[in-house]
């Protein structure tokens, strides 16, 4: 996906979100804003029916007062008749229906009973009530259960036809709610007795408050209503400008999105381009250091890369050139020692004996070389061995090579010709470059070998009847070691099939993948059991084994000769 | 992959070798162990003990070090047979103090 649409999307995403996010949060605050003036209306209107309450209570409380007075006295008056017209009997009053009616008549006003009505017989009981389960009850438990406190009143009124008193009273449907009662006792006239009468206020006034409540309802419900539809009509205002703060945030935004991801994508485009030239080999790239810091650092950097590329490019091909030139010259100094290395050409005449060879070197030249030539009527033999490998190995070898070929050319016994080998390459050798040696004459006329061995490996006689001895343990110095060292000669018989095995260090020291070394004794049995090879033959399979045994990383130069006399 | 260090007491400059001594090791070492022997000027001892193998160009750094300080004041020592044999075989028991 392009970095410009990434941005786009982005961009619109976030839009949504925030403008999702302020919605829910204008909802939120819209409901509590709301809350509160629901809240408001309602304290207000409530406020509004408590002073209704105390307003009804301040203007109806003298006339209740009034009222209940007149009415405890008509209703005294009706009792005193009804008595006195019975002989005074108290006994007629008590659980008297017509009476009891007339009291509980008296309670009800427009329908609602609102008062209560008792008559008492003072000091002792109640004996009539608007409410039946009042009769009998001794009037002190009575004035306890009702929590007032009439009772002096009630034998003061001795002084006084009648009086009135407020009271609260505590009915067991609303415990701690007080209903205010307006009271007042009438003693009847010529007799013992007293009519309470009682009015609850707030009875009387429930209707009202009812009325007032449901009212009070139906205002709340309709500010709630308005309250609603206002905050509708803002929401709907507020969606309005939610909507088009989106198409105006996303007008703008758009170019300034264009204009913004082209800062990085261009940049980054022309990146591109340049490190596609880079991938064709182009590494002079010049950009235009321009953008952000981030893109600027990558483009400084990009140019850096480019000039180290090219750098290292011009310094590569030279190397490879310089490379290719060493490689041309190492295989041009390997076809020179190959050219110096004797063959065993069909012109090469085998005088009582058969010669095999094969030198395989462990880079492309080799340190080890081998030597037979003609001298006079006898044949020269050498193997050598220069110390290290590759080049200086090699530069080593064609010195120590010539000098032994002429030497050897010159004087003809090879411990004098290796003591002048010795001496020359001794000469200016701060190095401390040497070759092992071993080096024989073959004389056919008297089938015998003439020898010297400057610390090469010692040659391998093995016997007509299959015996193998070492000969040449003359333990003498390298050549070119130390300058004064001098080495001596030595003579054996050779019989017919006796064969001569000359060989370097790079046989039987032959290292495995394992690090197990080839070793002189595995060597002694692979020549025992093919011994019937031809001299050449035996050396090619020697030096396969050897190979094989090195998995063909061979680790040194490996060089074998075989003589045989026949 | 041979290693060495080597270590002044009195006036003898031992090389305590071990491992392979093959030719490329051999190349790695040879000026660090010349350049000490020349700072030296004394008696030289190259310790084998723990030495598997030698190429010869660790007897090339046996002659160098023989010529800076005189083969008389060369000692080569704790070798095993196998190493013995080579170094008596190419003759430097002979000149070199062998131990």
């Amino acid at each position: 996906m392009k970095i410009r649409t990434k941005f786009t999307l982005i961009i619109v995403v976030v839009t949504i979100i925030l403008a999702f996010a302020l919605s829910i949060a204008n909802l939120v605050f819209d409901f509590a804003q709301q809350s509160n003036y629901l809240k408001f209306a309602n304290e207000h209107i409530n406020s509004f029916t408590k002073w209704n309450n105390e307003q009804a209570q301040k203007n109806l409380g003298p006339f209740a007062e009034n009222y209940i007075q007149l009415l405890a006295k008509d209703l005294g008056y009706i009792v005193r008749r009804d008595f006195l017209d019975n002989n005074n009997d108290y006994t007629y009053l008590k659980g008297n229906k017509k009476l009891r009616k007339i009291l509980l008549d008296s309670t009800y006003l427009n329908g609602l009973q609102v008062g209560y009505a008792a008559l008492v017989e003072r000091d002792d009981s109640i004996i009539l009530s608007s409410d039946l389960s009042d009769e009998g009850i001794d009037v002190r438990s009575w004035i306890l259960r009702s929590e007032i406190t009439i009772s002096e009143n009630l034998y003061a009124i001795n002084n006084a036809e009648s009086f009135n008193f407020y009271f609260q009273y505590f009915p067991d449907d609303t415990p701690g709610v007080p209903d205010n009662e307006y009271a007042s006792a009438f003693k009847i006239p010529d007799t013992e007795l007293v009519l309470i009468y009682s009015l609850s206020l707030d009875d009387y006034m429930q209707p009202i408050n009812d009325e007032l409540s449901k009212k009070r309802g139906l205002e709340a419900r309709r500010i709630l209503d308005k309250i609603n539809l206002a905050f509708e009509e803002d929401r709907i205002y507020s969606l309005i400008f939610s909507l088009v703060s989106l198409i105006i945030i996303y007008l703008f935004s758009i170019p300034l999105i264009m204009w913004f991801s082209k800062s990085i994508t261009e940049p980054i485009r022309k990146l591109r381009d340049e490190v596609l030239k880079l991938g064709r080999g182009q590494f002079n790239i010049s950009l235009k250091v321009q953008g952000s810091d981030e893109i600027r650092d990558l483009l400084g950097s990009m140019n850096y890369l480019g000039s180290e590329l090219s750098q290292y490019t011009e310094n590569l091909k030279t190397e490879i050139m310089q490379r290719q030139r060493i490689e041309t010259e190492i295989d041009i100094a390997h076809r020179i020692q190959e050219t110096t290395l004797p063959k065993i050409g069909s012109d090469f005449v085998f005088n009582g004996f058969e010669l095999g060879v094969k030198l395989l070197p462990a880079d492309k030249v080799a340190g080890d070389f081998y030597e037979f030539f003609y001298c006079g009527d006898k044949l020269a033999l050498a193997v050598a061995d220069v110390s290290g490998k590759g080049i200086s190995a090699a530069f080593f070898m064609s010195i120590s090579k010539a000098i032994m070929h002429n030497s050897l050319l010159q004087y003809n016994e090879p411990d004098v010709a290796l003591t002048e080998v010795n001496r020359l390459l001794s000469m200016r050798n701060d190095t401390n470059m040497f070759a092992t040696v071993f080096v024989g004459f073959f004389d056919p006329d008297s089938s015998t070998f003439t020898f010297s061995n400057a610390g090469h490996e010692n040659v391998l006689l093995v016997k007509a009847d299959g015996s193998i001895t070492e000969i040449g343990q003359h333990e003498r110095p390298p050549v070119g070691f130390f300058s004064d060292s001098t080495y001596r000669s030595e003579i054996v018989k050779l019989e017919k099939n006796d064969v001569m095995i000359f060989y370097t260090d790079g046989i039987t020291e032959a290292r495995s993948p394992a690090k197990e070394f080839f070793g002189l004794d595995n060597l002694k049995k692979l020549i025992e059991s093919n011994i019937s090879l031809n001299p050449q033959d035996l050396c090619d399979f020697i030096v396969d084994k050897v190979n094989d045994f090195e998995d063909g990383r061979l680790y040194d130069d490996v060089t074998i000769m075989i003589f045989k006399k026949v | 992959m041979g290693k060495f260090n080597s270590c002044v007491t009195a006036d003898t400059l031992t090389f305590f070798f071990e491992g392979e001594l093959d030719t490329l090791f051999c190349m790695e070492i040879e000026e660090k162990v010349l350049t000490q022997i020349k700072i030296h000027k004394g008696k030289v001892v190259l310790d084998l003990k723990g030495v598997e193998y030698i190429a010869s160009s660790f007897i090339r750094l046996c002659g160098s070090a023989a010529s800076l300080v005189g083969a008389n004041n060369m000692t080569v020592s704790n070798m095993n047979k196998e190493i013995k044999k080579n170094l008596t075989k190419i003759g430097l028991a002979s000149v070199l103090n062998i131990k």
